[in-house]
């Protein structure tokens, strides 16, 4: 609460808010407007249509209504993005803070591995990732997952070191806790504002990567409505109808802008030198 | 030993001693490793109060940890009851901890922010299976016992001063009734007012639980205080260690003298003439030849630095009735 008070008094967090909120109601709300029937089916009297009354942002290339597919499209966005930064934050936190916690060989050697995939471009450790386990909405989120994992096991890892060597962590080991219930009851619980910053600004990104691949055909398979796929399937009416291709191109965009705002002002809020929680 | 002794000790330290490799395991053979505690030997009687007295870096605090085998030891052993603690690892490991607890330095850090008082007392009852009624009763007993009232028990850490932090420290530490208490510069952190009150508290404790502690301090005055008996390190060895008495009024070894004489007193006229040790205490990855204090030795030097000094490390050895030191000369 205190965290939600302090968001909407800075500048960024409150527009990022505000972009995040216009942007996800509506998606949530979509299928009290739009059946998925009437985003999937094609209505070939009715192609590309400019925008009406009926037609909010008008058809596109096979005749369906672009609103509908424009917010079924951010739904299939949003649990794709959510889905792999989950799966990036918890394999990234798990190896993280094992590395941090067990500083030895092995924690080196998991450690120069996450930086050598971290020497690869994301989109291409996910383009093998899809190569490998085929194409689909399910590869699609681990992939984007898995090329998520080496910024989450860098952060908690440091946070974990910088922890280690604090009292109340030694003072734990000194009563007789285990190692698992340091590391969950002590160690996870005081490095969660960074990784709760970070995984902010790794769904904004989780976004734009989820939206590449699929622009690529790395994605869901054709008539599930996806941003990335979207525009890439309307993009040879770039001349004719700009407004179909514009549409998700600009939604990606705002969800984008959205989450990195409240990233960033998470993380100014969060700074500890910034707000110092007062002794 | 002294004549007196008639109770096997509640720990028994043997030639104890640390090194530390520092830096990653790729270049830990390069680097000579960090003599932080050298083959040090000492008894604990039960309910006696024995002090470890020294400058920053000496070795005290890592000699502390080890007694509580937070870390584990190069060479030398630690004996609890006569029961070799020195490779106890896992499970019988944290089951010593039952029998040895402690008190940390600093009050601001020892406790988890994100804890209440009453978890954090509570968690060592919890770890070792303790479940409710009986886990809340003892609680309460435990926040009591250290002049904390129930209404603590809800709050967070940011929410305390720095004593009654302390207290919280005290009480997860006793509140698994343990042996020996290891505090390590338990007031330091604390201002000279607070200090007073958490050491009678701790001396109060004592005398009601039958509390062995070995405190681990750099502040004369404190250690003065509280202690029985008192053993100065210097530079990762123990140099002298005797009844308090006696060692702050004839300190045997000539570093003991020089830290007896740096302490303050109270009024101009007890002023003695000091004279301030020279140089600096050399690095412990590179400890002197011989007796490691002869670089700096007031004594050695008034003697015309005899071979003995840096060839021979001086063993501890009886001054007088209660009082050992580790030099060939005092």
């Amino acid at each position: 609460m205190r965290i939600l008070k302090q968001l909407l008094r800075h500048k960024s967090g409150l527009i990022g808010s505000v972009i995040t909120l216009l942007i996800v109601l509506p998606i949530a709300l979509a299928p009290l407007i739009y059946s998925y029937d009437d985003v999937i089916n094609m209505n070939l009297a009715q192609v590309l249509r400019p925008p009406s009354l009926e037609h909010p942002l008008g058809t596109d290339e096979l005749g369906r209504d672009l609103m509908g597919r424009l917010l079924w499209g951010g739904r299939v966005s949003l649990v794709l993005s959510s889905v792999s930064v989950a799966i990036g934050l918890v394999a990234g936190v798990t190896i993280g803070v094992c590395a941090g916690y067990f500083d030895g060989p092995l924690s080196w050697l998991t450690m120069r591995c996450v930086d050598a995939m971290m020497t690869f471009p994301r989109m291409l450790v996910a383009l093998f990732v899809i190569t490998v386990m085929g194409q689909g909405e399910v590869s699609l989120a681990i992939a984007v997952g898995i090329s998520t994992i080496p910024i989450f096991a860098r952060l908690s890892r440091g946070s974990t070191l910088a922890l280690r060597g604090i009292a109340y962590v030694e003072a734990a080991g000194a009563i007789g806790a285990s190692h698992s219930r340091i590391l969950l009851r002590h160690i996870l619980p005081n490095i969660l504002s960074p990784l709760l910053v970070q995984a902010t600004l790794a769904f904004a990104s989780a976004v734009i990567l989820a939206a590449g691949l699929s622009f690529l055909g790395m994605g869901p398979a054709p008539p599930t409505p996806e941003w990335g796929a979207m525009t890439a399937e309307a993009r040879s009416y770039l001349v004719t109808a700009p407004h179909i291709v514009l549409a998700p191109a600009v939604a990606v965009l705002l969800l984008v802008l959205g989450f990195n705002l409240l990233g960033d002002a998470l993380r100014d809020i969060m700074d500890p030198r910034l707000t110092q929680e007062r002794h | 030993m002294t004549a007196v002794v008639a109770d096997p000790p509640v720990i028994a330290v043997r030639n104890l001693t640390l090194h530390f490799q520092t830096g990653s395991f790729l270049s830990a053979y390069r680097s000579p490793p960090v003599r932080a505690v050298e083959d040090v030997s000492l008894t604990l009687r039960r309910g006696e109060t024995l002090s470890i007295v020294g400058e920053s870096g000496c070795g005290k605090t890592t000699l502390g940890r080890m007694i509580m085998r937070l870390l584990r030891p190069t060479a030398g052993t630690v004996e609890l009851n006569g029961r070799d603690i020195t490779a106890l690892k896992g499970k019988h490991l944290r089951a010593l901890r039952q029998d040895i607890q402690m008190i940390f330095q600093d009050p601001f850090s020892s406790l988890n922010p994100r804890m209440t008082v009453g978890d954090t007392i509570a968690e060592p009852l919890v770890i070792k299976g303790v479940r409710e009624p009986q886990l809340s009763a003892r609680v309460s007993e435990m926040l009591g016992m250290v002049g904390l009232s129930e209404a603590h028990k809800a709050r967070f850490p940011h929410a305390l001063s720095g004593g009654q932090r302390q207290r919280v420290g005290i009480a997860r530490a006793l509140i698994l009734e343990p042996e020996v208490v290891v505090c390590d510069e338990a007031v330091s952190a604390l201002d000279v007012s607070v200090q007073a009150q958490i050491l009678n508290l701790m001396q109060d404790l004592q005398q009601i639980l039958g509390l062995t502690y070995l405190f681990i301090s750099h502040d004369l005055a404190v250690v003065r205080h509280i202690s029985d008996r008192v053993g100065v390190m210097y530079l990762g060895r123990l140099v002298e260690i005797a009844d308090k008495e006696q060692l702050f009024s004839s300190p045997a070894h000539p570093y003991s003298r020089a830290l007896m004489a740096a302490v303050p007193v109270s009024h101009p006229s007890l002023r003695r003439p000091v004279t301030p040790l020279e140089g600096n205490v050399p690095s412990p990855r590179n400890p002197p030849p011989g007796c490691a204090f002869h670089t700096r030795c007031p004594l050695a030097r008034s003697m015309g630095n005899p071979a003995q000094c840096h060839t021979a490390v001086p063993a501890l050895r009886d001054i007088g009735p209660a009082q050992q030191a580790a030099c060939h000369f005092a």
